[in-house]
């Protein structure tokens, strides 16, 4: 079983968040709101560009909008490995948080 | 509110190029933009930029990171196995390092040193407008110093002269600080000019005004602590005893940097020569120098001023004036190359000693290919291309070489305080932010990489992989040829250095031995003053009377540095021209300090009151070319402009024999010796040479007691004749240090192979002493096929050597003869410890057991 790592994740799910309005800001400004902190555009765009190398995610130009270029924005999709991925994930997790209690309730 | 528009540069977007795809390039460009803006609008444009490159940089690490984590591990394999490499093969790595870092250091060191002289007076602004003026004779000849009447002539007449300025160097001034007493000898004369043309930083005063006034003077920071240690210079009286005034301090600049021609301490108004001296246009004087308006042609100028002697002087001068750039002035001091020789000379050396350590390390990584063939076949098998081999040795070489600049960077340090003394320097390594060394470093070192590694990188990138995994192989003769190629190209190299080294040192001895026809052992100088050329009689009386001192006499110049020559007519002249001749003022006793022999007539007496008027003497070649039978009572004519009429007139008491005036460099030429007091400006003192030390006191007493005002410095006469050679000492000296370092390369080079051949041939040799071969006839064995290579570079070596060195010894008027002894010899040195070097592998290999090297099978 191939893990992805923590960024990469939150990086799928944030695509997956934003379903047909995923394209680069969108996707960075997503990634800072569930988070919580400001993300450096290295720390984004190496692992989207990644994800897309490995065939999690894909491209496609959007005709009817454009970026600040004037050109086709581009926007971001999971493939079908993608959102297996994504569900797999989300297993793995729900099965390694299960009877694990609040620890910030049970420590105050 | 408008937003800066906000790019990806350039560079950056190439690179991205490469490490992300076209359509995440786009997204992030997008991004940034978007960061940009928000943050503008928020803080400003300027710290927006300031924050979206410290993006650009994480970006740019982030994504090497993602890209190169793929193909780090090869790089560690890559780097291991080199460093396996230089830690099994100790021997050998040392060998390669240390020539490596010999090489590299030489090339650091020159490199220096190049471009220290390649800098010298490029630190002034104006540097591309400033000119020296040259008096260009008919034979070709450039002369840096016209009359001092051309500067200002040509600042009143041409309006494309922005400013001039004339130096001279005013000697032996007393500076009086209040009671304070320093004799200066760097102190300068200029124009007004002068600040405004060249850029030498002030620490306080203004260089537009400094000059102006007539007791102007400017100092130095180093002369300015001198004088008044830590209390403000501006505005201070100093007295000078010369002109017999007192000058304020109207500037203080920084001490000059070494790379300038111009080294003064002092420098005050050019008036102090007197207006006569500086009007005067028959007169070859000093240097001027002008500063051309920015739209000024020089070479138009040039030509508009041509005829300006002509029009001046007289119809009838042959010379003319030539614009010198500023920038030449030192390299080509007599507008033609000078110095720029030696540079390119040496720039060469350093590249030389530099190959020849990337030629050991490919002939030992050749020869040794044996043992990396197996190594090589195995990658291939396993599916390495052939570039990745070649990339794998290339990186192995770099990776040496970059070793061998640390340790070259600290052998550098070590050893530049001293370089630094003896080519009279104060060059620094890193200096500041000196940029482009480190650049040059860097690309020094990858160049010595490249040169070193990629003929082994790709000689053994083509091994078959099948071939070299039978286990037959015989690798080690693969690329013999260019190996002896190379081992005769680096002594070539040697053995032509070490002829040139004994060469120049022949040559040196020869000066220092040569029979100049004057005697300058044991004779002192002391610097006249106007004191004590009043009191000179009292001074010379209280002196010769004392034991240990023989005689005692002054002159404007010592006999071996005169460098002033005027034209002269004679009675009986059978032609209208004038005789081009050296010539210098001296005083009785003269001739019998320097101990030069009189061969007619006499020398100048004080029984003759008329000598001191009308009294010549001139030396053998002057009668020759003169073409006179008796030169004895014949009247002679030199038109010195700053005599007076009745004393231009004088009769020929005596010949003396020829004798060195100038330098070696130069024949002997005519010379005439008059006596005329108010040029005396040193004291020559023949002393017995016992009891040196008590002779000297007493000389220091009696200066003392005529001059007390003035401090007591001398000089013995050898010293100050030798230096007039300092330059060819300097090239003596470093000749010697580099053949000895070249000769060392090649030697360790030679070691390494030597080495490698004799383990080659271990069981050879195993066999043929079982077999009952002699000693002798073993070290013959492994040594003969070295020795003849070395020797066959002889027949390289020698003509080139010869070429080189016949060029340089024509410089000299007076020199050694290139016998075939000094060729014999290098070569025999050459041979004697290439086979000491290759006999000692070979001993050790003939001396084994050869029950240990046969034991295998």
């Amino acid at each position: 079983m191939n893990f992805l790592s923590r960024i990469e994740e939150i990086l799928l799910l944030a695509i997956w968040k934003l379903a047909d309005r995923a394209y680069g800001i969108s996707i960075r400004k997503q990634v800072e709101l569930d988070t919580g902190t400001d993300w450096m555009s290295g720390a984004v765009y190496a692992p989207l560009n990644r994800l897309k190398k490995n065939g999690y995610v894909e491209t496609i130009q959007a005709l009817g909008s454009t970026d600040l270029g004037g050109r086709p924005r581009i926007y971001y999709r999971l493939t079908s490995l993608g959102e297996k991925k994504l569900a797999n994930i989300q297993e793995v997790n729900r099965s390694i948080w299960t009877d694990v209690p609040d620890l910030k309730k049970t420590k105050s | 509110m408008t937003t800066k528009e906000f790019r990806i540069p350039g560079f950056l977007r190439f690179l991205l190029r490469r490490l992300s795809d076209e359509d995440t390039l786009r997204s992030l460009a997008e991004d940034l933009e978007d960061r940009f803006q928000e943050t503008s609008q928020e803080f400003g444009a300027f710290r927006a930029r300031i924050q979206i490159n410290f993006q650009i940089l994480f970006l740019l690490v982030s994504f090497l990171l993602e890209t190169t984590s793929w193909r780090l591990t090869m790089l560690k394999s890559y780097f291991k196995v080199a460093f396996r490499q230089i830690v099994r093969q100790k021997g050998y790595s040392f060998i390669n390092i240390a020539g490596l870092t010999i090489g590299m250091a030489c090339f650091i060191l020159i490199g220096l040193w190049v471009q220290d002289e390649l800098s010298f007076d490029r630190f002034h602004q104006h540097k591309d407008r400033i000119f020296r003026i040259l008096n260009k004779t008919e034979d070709g000849n450039q002369i840096p110093t016209p009359t001092y009447a051309i500067g200002p002539a040509l600042k009143d007449r041409h309006p494309e002269v922005e400013e001039f300025s004339r130096t001279c160097t005013w000697y032996g001034s007393l500076v009086k600080v209040g009671d304070k007493r320093f004799e200066e000898d760097n102190f300068y004369l200029a124009d007004p000019g002068f600040f405004k043309m060249f850029s030498f930083p002030f620490v306080h005063g203004d260089p537009e005004s400094a000059l102006a006034d007539r007791n102007a003077i400017v100092i130095t920071e180093e002369t300015a602590h001198r004088y008044f240690g830590n209390e403000d210079a501006l505005g201070q009286v100093l007295y000078l005893d010369r002109p017999n005034a007192d000058f304020k301090i109207t500037g203080v600049i920084k001490n000059l940097p070494t790379n300038s021609h111009m080294q003064f301490d002092l420098i005050a108004r050019m008036e102090l020569l007197g207006e006569a001296r500086l009007a005067r246009w028959e007169e070859w004087s000093g240097p001027n120098y002008i500063l051309l308006r920015p739209d000024a042609s020089p070479a138009a100028f040039s030509a508009k001023i041509k005829d300006i002697f002509k029009e001046n002087v007289s119809p009838d001068v042959t010379y003319i004036p030539v614009l010198q750039p500023l920038t030449k002035v030192y390299l080509h001091e007599f507008g033609r190359p000078g110095g720029i020789k030696r540079v390119a000379l040496f720039a060469l050396i350093a590249a030389f000693i530099l190959i020849m350590a990337c030629v050991n390390f490919m002939n030992l990584a050749t020869a040794r290919s044996a043992r990396r063939a197996k190594e090589v076949g195995m990658r291939k098998v396993i599916g390495a291309a052939r570039a990745q081999v070649t990339r794998q040795f290339l990186g192995e070489a770099f990776f040496i070489a970059f070793i061998s600049l640390v340790f070259a960077l600290i052998l550098v340090e070590t050893v530049l305080p001293r370089f630094n003394q003896f080519t009279a320097k104060s060059l620094m390594l890193l200096s500041g932010a000196n940029f482009s060394l480190i650049l040059a470093l860097l690309l020094t070192t990858v160049a010595t990489g490249f040169l070193a590694g990629s003929y082994p990188a790709f000689f053994l990138s083509s091994f078959q992989p099948v071939q070299t995994l039978k286990s037959q192989n015989n690798f080690g003769n693969r690329g013999a040829g260019t190996r002896k190629v190379l081992i005769v190209f680096q002594f070539v190299i040697s053995v032509g250095l070490i002829t040139c080294t004994l060469l120049v040192s022949q040559q040196l001895r020869y000066i220092q031995k040569r029979d100049l026809g004057l005697d300058r052992d044991n004779v002192v100088i002391l610097g006249n003053n106007p004191v004590l050329r009043r009191s000179f009689n009292s001074f010379k009386n209280a002196l010769q009377n004392k034991p240990g001192i023989r005689s005692v006499t002054c002159a404007a110049q010592g006999p071996t540095w005169v460098g002033e020559n005027i034209s002269i007519n004679w009675e009986g002249n059978p032609g209208d021209d004038f005789l081009p001749v050296d010539y210098t003022v001296v005083d009785y006793e003269f001739f019998s300090v320097f101990s030069m022999e009189i061969t007619q007539g006499r020398s100048f007496s004080r029984a003759y009151v008329t000598d001191e008027r009308e009294a010549c003497i001139i030396n053998e070649t002057a009668a020759a070319q003169m073409n006179l039978e008796n030169p004895l009572g014949t009247t002679v004519y030199m038109a010195h402009p700053a005599w007076p009429e009745s004393f231009r007139k004088a009769r020929i008491i005596g010949v003396v024999k020829d004798f060195n005036a100038r330098s070696l460099h130069t024949a002997i030429r005519p010379f005439v010796f008059r006596i005329y007091r108010p040029w005396h400006n040193y004291v020559f003192i023949k002393i017995e040479g016992v009891q040196t030390e008590e002779t000297l006191k007493q000389i220091e007493a009696a200066f003392k007691i005529h001059a007390p005002d003035y401090p007591y410095r001398y000089m013995f006469y050898n010293d100050a004749y030798n230096l007039q050679y300092v330059s060819e000492q300097q090239l003596g000296r470093l000749f010697n240090g580099f053949s000895l370092l070249s000769v060392l390369i090649a030697c360790l080079g030679l070691f390494g192979l030597a080495a490698f051949l004799a383990e080659q041939k271990t069981k050879e040799i195993g066999i043929r002493k079982v077999l009952g071969a002699s000693l002798p006839s073993i070290v013959l064995l492994t040594s003969k096929e070295f020795i003849k290579w070395v020797m066959v570079s002889f027949v390289f070596a020698w003509p080139i050597a010869y070429l080189l060195m016949n060029q340089w010894l024509k410089e000299f008027a007076y020199r050694i003869s290139q016998g075939p002894l000094v060729f014999i010899l290098s070569a025999g040195l050459t041979l004697l410890l290439a086979l000491f070097t290759v006999s000692f592998q070979s001993l050790k290999a003939a001396l084994a057991n050869p029950i240990d090297s046969l034991r295998y099978e």
